[in-house]
């Protein structure tokens, strides 16, 4: 039966558990619920070991729930038929921009995912075009992926998820490795893909102005999702961020101990403009 | 006793098609007990630089010292100088490859002929130094530990040498908020324990709360090489390099444009607090 919702991913009180190196069973994740709409921007935060790396992997089958069930556009991931349609609409970009180009030219590597999809030749041609436009890459088709800058060899990597016609594109610490402008690449590229294009995002960054950029937020401790909400309701819980060892943004830090201090100022400042504008009402 | 550089150029590949200068001309000292930052784009040099401070790599043109050695000199003793100078590279974690952490640590020390009692005191001194208990970690296998730990595993191997200065190229990347602010914390620490320490990084936040100096290079050539606070205040200049400011100087910027007084120099979120609450109290504001 297929489900008759309108989300995009379906995460169902999701149970997973693992055998760590000491051969102990752990569990990675509890009762997780997480609902997407497609179109949807979702930053994931959340400290190391906290489970936002396993919760990825299960949306695309690569894990698989103990208990629970996910389910892409009403497939369950657990049935193995489902299985290449699932690896199709969900893309992953992982954090090590080396790992994951194989081949020796920029266009080959786009056009890997493609041909193993059975796609005719001259399709395969338009998709990687298209992919690589998208991304602002055209112009490295020719080029060697390993002589290209971190930042680019991430967006090619997001080029070879394109080029499969992907509902969902989930990244992984796409910019852990990057410089600053390596960063601002990739981000602006996965900006442009959500809100030009309509692609469902699922980003899991350490990086909290990342997260800002993000129309809901979901912070996980210990397996659990234990909030949610739109960036500005998450990160004006400064104490309780800071008590999951994650950061705040510096704004909303600055905010809160003006207000600490007595200075009244809305509770959902989360750029320098904002606080500009907070500062200087008259303007 | 300093590291010296004297006109030091170096050139990646030369007299080859792919010949490519990565410094130019680059006179330096850094002084025992400095904590320096240096920070530049990627490709801007600095790495380059670092690995000049203990001989990895030498100058195609120029002299380098370490203390009274130059680095430079046919018989200089490159080991000594390894020892003084430890490198930790990025993500250094990559690079464990023993099957305990006592292991590890010493596999540097052990290379120097101590005894063996001498090599465990190292160890267990190195492990107190970034506070992974001894009797907890000293069997581990580096590879079961989390993110955070391998990597101070890896600066403990360091550590062991007993450097006199401490090279970090990114120590920081890669980490989660809380294995930052670890990271940091044992930087300071290390660094008020003594160590002349180079903290070679990206990000302006992290230079701006650490650093005394600041050394910012662009195109291997050294841009600024001055007090922390004061480089930041040549803020347009660091744009133009491709260079972040902390965002509090952003906002501070933003409040002087509209009349607002306040020092230029702020870069953390307390000083810009104190700041701005100070121009409120004084009602000096004209928005």
């Amino acid at each position: 039966m297929m489900d008759r919702t309108n989300e995009i991913v379906n995460v169902n009180k999701v149970e997973h558990w693992y055998m760590n190196v000491q051969g102990d069973n752990k569990q990675a994740l509890k009762t997780v619920d997480l609902k997407i709409r497609p179109g949807e921007f979702v930053a994931v935060i959340g400290h190391n070991g906290s489970g936002k790396s396993t919760l990825a992997k299960h949306l695309n089958a690569i894990l698989l729930p103990d208990d629970g069930a996910v389910r892409i556009n009403g497939m369950d991931t657990r049935k193995p038929e489902h299985l290449w349609e699932i690896r199709r609409q969900v893309g992953m970009v992982f954090q090590n921009p080396d790992n994951q180009l194989i081949a020796t030219l920029v266009e080959d590597d786009v056009a890997f995912g493609p041909e193993n999809l059975g796609i005719e030749p001259v399709q395969i041609c338009h998709l990687v075009n298209e992919a690589l436009a998208s991304v602002g890459m055209n112009d490295f088709r020719k080029k060697a992926p390993h002589l290209l800058s971190g930042g680019q060899k991430q967006r090619v990597a997001i080029a070879g998820i394109i080029a499969m016609k992907p509902n969902v594109l989930v990244l992984d610490e796409p910019t852990a490795m990057l410089d600053p402008a390596g960063r601002k690449e990739v981000l602006r590229t996965v900006l442009k893909l959500n809100r030009e294009d309509q692609l469902t995002v699922v980003l899991i960054t350490h990086f909290m102005e990342e997260a800002i950029l993000a129309d809901r937020v979901v912070v996980m401790e210990e397996g659990r999702i234990v909030m949610e909400g739109t960036p500005r309701q998450i990160f004006a819980q400064v104490e309780k961020i800071k008590s999951l060892g994650l950061d705040v943004p510096p704004m909303m830090e600055l905010r809160h101990r003006l207000a600490l201090e007595g200075v009244d100022l809305p509770e959902d400042i989360l750029t320098v403009e904002e606080m500009v504008v907070a500062l200087c009402p008259s303007d | 006793m300093p590291i010296r550089l004297e006109k030091v150029n170096y050139t990646y590949q030369p007299n080859s098609p792919f010949q490519s200068e990565a410094l130019h001309d680059i006179d330096l000292v850094i002084r025992e007990g400095d904590f320096v930052g240096l920070i530049g784009h990627t490709g801007s040099g600095k790495s380059t630089l670092a690995q000049h401070f203990n001989g990895l790599l030498k100058p195609t043109g120029g002299r380098v010292f370490v203390d009274d050695w130059e680095i430079t000199a046919k018989n200089a003793p490159l080991k000594k100088i390894r020892e003084k100078v430890g490198l930790v590279f990025q993500y250094p974690e990559h690079q464990l490859f023993e099957d305990t952490v006592y292991q590890e640590i010493a596999f540097g020390v052990k290379n120097l002929g101590l005894a063996k009692e001498l090599i465990e005191k190292r160890v267990r001194k190195a492990l107190e130094m970034v506070h992974l208990p001894y009797e907890d970690y000293c069997n581990a296998s580096p590879f079961a530990l989390s993110g955070g730990e391998k990597r101070r595993v890896a600066i403990a191997s360091v550590l062991a040498m007993e450097p006199t200065y401490l090279i970090l190229d990114e120590p920081m990347a890669g980490l989660d908020p809380r294995g930052r602010r670890e990271i940091m914390e044992q930087i300071k620490e290390l660094h008020e324990a003594g160590l002349t320490v180079i903290l070679i990084s990206h990000s302006m936040d992290d230079v701006a709360q650490l650093t005394k100096r600041l050394i910012v290079m662009h195109q291997g050539r050294i841009v600024f090489d001055d007090d922390t606070r004061h480089v930041f205040t040549h803020y347009a200049r660091l744009q133009e390099l491709g260079l972040d400011i902390p965002t509090v100087t952003k906002l501070v910027l933003a409040l002087r444009s509209k009349g607002w007084k306040l020092r230029e120099d702020i870069f953390t979120v307390e000083e810009a607090k104190e700041e701005i609450l100070k121009a409120l109290r004084e009602e000096s504001k004209q928005c």
